[in-house]
């Protein structure tokens, strides 16, 4: 609610701080405020996209296309400018269409992709007269044209609806998805959060909000080049305004917007009228020396204590591995492995390192291919990719911690059971794992050992029918391996099937079957007295 | 037409290459996309510019002096650089601060008038069986295939140059063997900076100068090091002139300029299909 009422004062301030210049100033005033919001709308919808992770260098792609589409819609006559404008947003979602591939990209290579993208459409655009070559001349639009009262207000409401907007993503499951994904996607993907599926809304919605702000610009200057539109300009102000704001806060854009345009506009631009830009040029390069976070301080999305009941608890399933053969950037690293793991019983899983141990997790958990044979969960193949097999209920646990740093040790136990719908689980696995004390402390802050505690809090908490775990007792001291152990077998007793990797003699205690791997092949299976009795025979 | 087509296309990506060779060696030892690069391009051809057709140098004398402006641009990067927390990501957002200084700087020094050098004997063309080409052109990408090939013998041959490779391929390794990592990225930067602006002179003689063109350099260049992978003149020369032949049989088949198309594509689809993916570290 604070957040609210804060949002809101600076908002109300910065309208009536528009409305005096607008008053004051006259026609030059309408043309300064209508450019300062212009441009806010534009860093907002770039900081959107940071929350999710991503990273534009190409918003001029879609600023571009919204111009250009308004401008020919207009002078061809066949809609009215206002109804035009949503054509235009419409537009620049649809060109955000062919950056969905791109979307599985880490941050540096997807703003690669749209600096890549906004380049190819000026090209496109400068070269092509279907694509506008020529440029447009606008006619008179009643109400938007020029620096008119109608077009500082719209552009005012439009940048105070993309900042109230990314305010309220941040309090939906989206919001908490792509904040997820932003910390570390490996661990997102594991809880059965589809990282493109969560990625496109975003994506889809900032280049729809800046083609709308590029389809407004074509009526403020009244004439449309596509050298002008699609020019990187329109790429580095909207970085440049929402990285000095903080690009992780709803006011971000805003902020970053007051702290530097009217000092470009009101004193930059009467002096170097060709070079202004310079400014912007500056403040990127000085923030990042000073303070790459920004002005204002990031928003993370808050889990909050009950969480409704999202999704089902996962039915019990037996595992079958059929002849599973993996090969790992050109290495054979498991050939022709067959294994079956019936609901509540637990399979220990031995080799030397090189082995295949890794491997046969990956591979069963859908983060490498499989080159022969088949993983079957309840008799059925296995559906493709870790965040599917996630949802199906694989549960994984990492051997280093990966956990979501900037939440707390609560709230990443939260965000698992809130997918698995048992918010129940919450307080009693911080507590038997001795977690409880730490629960608001950021999961970022732990030691390695309370970091691989809250890596089982939080699979146990997602309430898997498979559990695949990749060394769970590695580096614990023995009471919290004992308090580990327990909880596994709890699991196990609830229904589980139990994939267990570990070096030490614990796992040896729980599991009804061993499973011994030498260089990607099965050395040995069968029950733990088998094997004792295969080891102390006399060799042949 | 479409053998003119394809040799237009082999000068151009010849020239491309030489382009793309001081990004490729500072992302490969200095791992920092630069996405300065195009007006450090820039830059040096504006100093050969002015040199050569404002105060009369002769041309290598010029020459010298925009790799030294390049040097010094590259060479100011790499303790800025260290001071980036991610520098994969904020390297990236920098290098586009410093784009945009540099290309309000030219702005400012050189307006947006298109610079070209004075028509003459050099902008004659010469016929090659049924091929015609003009002097410049042939001059500049025999001078590029030359450039590259100097740049892979230094690489493969001197001391330095596989202290540059050692470092390009693992730091940890390098420096185990006694190779200071910090040195060769600022030995990468350093070269990489003076062989960037000498490329200017390639686009001085070729095409125009303006401050607005060094995005499109800068992605020629991305495209040139995405698909010749490392900093090897065999390597780079292949995948400009798949860029050149590209772009030449484009314009020839549909009219029009069709470098920023080509080279986007290029740099999309690469990115499509090997980028760095958020779940790549299995």
């Amino acid at each position: 609610m604070r957040e609210w009422r804060g949002f809101f004062f600076v908002w109300a301030g910065v309208f009536s701080a528009a409305a005096l210049a607008a008053w004051t100033m006259g026609r030059y005033g309408h043309n300064v405020v209508a450019f300062g919001f212009l441009y806010a709308l534009l860093a907002t919808s770039w900081s959107w996209l940071r929350a999710s992770g991503l990273l534009s260098f190409g918003q001029a792609a879609f600023f571009g296309v919204g111009a250009l589409t308004q401008a020919g819609l207009v002078t061809a006559g066949w809609i009215s400018p206002w109804p035009a404008l949503a054509a235009s947003a419409a537009a620049g979602a649809l060109a955000a269409l062919p950056l969905i591939p791109a979307l599985r990209l880490r941050p540096a290579s997807f703003g690669l992709a749209t600096l890549a993208y906004a380049i190819l459409l000026k090209g496109l655009a400068s070269s092509v007269p279907a694509f506008g070559m020529e440029g447009f001349l606008l006619p008179p639009a009643p109400g938007i044209a020029g620096a008119a009262p109608g077009a500082m207000v719209l552009l005012g409401l439009l940048a105070l609806t993309a900042s109230l907007g990314y305010e309220a993503f941040l309090r939906l499951p989206g919001g908490r998805a792509a904040a997820a994904i932003r910390q570390s996607p490996e661990t997102t993907s594991s809880l059965g959060i589809d990282l493109v599926g969560e990625r496109w809304r975003p994506l889809t919605l900032s280049a729809a909000a800046t083609a709308l702000a590029g389809a407004v610009f074509a009526h403020l200057t009244g004439s449309v080049e596509p050298t002008v539109v699609f020019s990187p300009t329109f790429s580095v102000l909207p970085l440049v305004l929402g990285m000095l704001g903080g690009a992780l806060h709803p006011l971000g854009g805003l902020v970053g917007t007051l702290a530097i345009y009217p000092l470009d506009e009101l004193l930059l631009r009467p002096v170097l009228p060709h070079a202004h830009l310079l400014a912007y040029g500056l403040a990127l390069f000085g923030l990042l020396m000073v303070r790459p976070e920004g002005l204002l301080r990031a928003r993370i999305p808050a889990i909050p204590p009950s969480q409704a009941h999202r999704g089902r608890p996962h039915e019990a399933l037996p595992l079958a591995v059929r002849n599973l053969t993996v090969r790992r950037g050109g290495v054979l690293a498991l050939r022709d492995v067959s294994f079956r793991i019936e609901p509540g019983e637990v399979l220990w899983v031995l080799g030397p390192n090189g082995a295949g141990k890794t491997s046969l997790l990956l591979a069963i958990a859908g983060r490498i291919p499989v080159a022969e044979g088949e993983i079957l969960f309840g008799g059925a193949p296995s559906p493709r990719g870790a965040a599917a097999r996630a949802r199906r209920g694989v549960g994984r646990s990492f051997q280093a911690p990966r956990p979501f740093p900037e939440w707390t040790v609560r709230e990443n136990v939260a965000l698992a059971s809130e997918r698995a719908g048992s918010p129940d689980d919450v307080e009693a696995l911080l507590e038997d794992l001795q977690l409880d004390g730490l629960r608001d402390r950021p999961a970022g802050q732990l030691s390695v050992g309370e970091g691989k505690r809250l890596e089982l809090a939080r699979v146990l908490a997602a309430r898997p029918s498979l559990l695949l775990l990749d060394e769970p007792l590695a580096g614990l001291s023995p009471e919290a391996a004992g308090r580990v152990s327990g909880l596994i077998e709890r699991a196990s007793r609830r229904g589980a099937a139990v994939l267990w990797v570990e070096h030490g003699p614990a796992a040896g205690e729980l599991a009804s079957q061993l499973l011994v791997l030498e260089s990607g092949q099965i050395r040995f299976r069968g029950s733990l007295a088998e094997w004792e009795a295969a080891r102390r025979a006399p060799p042949a | 037409m479409l053998l003119q087509a394809v040799v237009s296309g082999l000068a151009l990506g010849l020239i491309y290459a030489g382009v793309g060779a001081g990004f490729s060696l500072i992302l490969s030892t200095g791992r920092l996309t630069n996405l300065a690069h195009g007006e450090f391009v820039l830059v040096g051809g504006y100093i050969l510019f002015v040199l050569c057709h404002g105060i009369g140098w002769p041309w290598p004398l010029a020459l010298g002096a925009a790799a030294l402006g390049g040097a010094l641009l590259g060479g100011a990067l790499p303790p800025l650089v260290r001071r980036l927390p991610r520098r994969e990501v904020d390297g990236l957002a920098f290098t586009l601060g410093v784009a945009f200084i540099l290309q309000n700087l030219l702005l400012l020094g050189a307006t947006a008038t298109y610079r070209v050098i004075p028509g003459g004997y050099w902008l004659q063309t010469v016929a090659l069986g049924p091929v015609v080409l003009s002097r410049v052109t042939l001059l500049a990408a025999g001078a590029a295939a030359v450039a590259l090939v100097a740049l892979d013998r230094w690489l493969h041959v001197s001391w330095t140059g596989s202290g540059l490779r050692a470092v390009s391929q693992s730091r940890a390794a390098a420096a185990s063997l006694g190779i200071s990592p910090a040195r060769m990225e600022r030995v990468a930067f350093l070269a990489g900076g003076a062989i960037a602006a000498s490329a200017g002179g390639l686009v001085l003689l070729t095409r125009f100068l303006t401050p607005g063109e060094g995005p499109a350099w800068t992605l020629v260049a991305l495209a040139v090091a995405f698909l010749g992978g490392r900093p090897e003149a065999l390597a780079l020369m292949a995948a400009g002139i798949g860029l050149g032949v590209a772009e030449s049989l484009a314009t020839v088949l549909a009219g029009g300029a069709w470098r920023e198309v080509v080279a986007g594509g290029a740099v999309l689809l690469w990115l499509f299909v090997r980028g760095r993916t958020l779940l790549a570290d299995a």
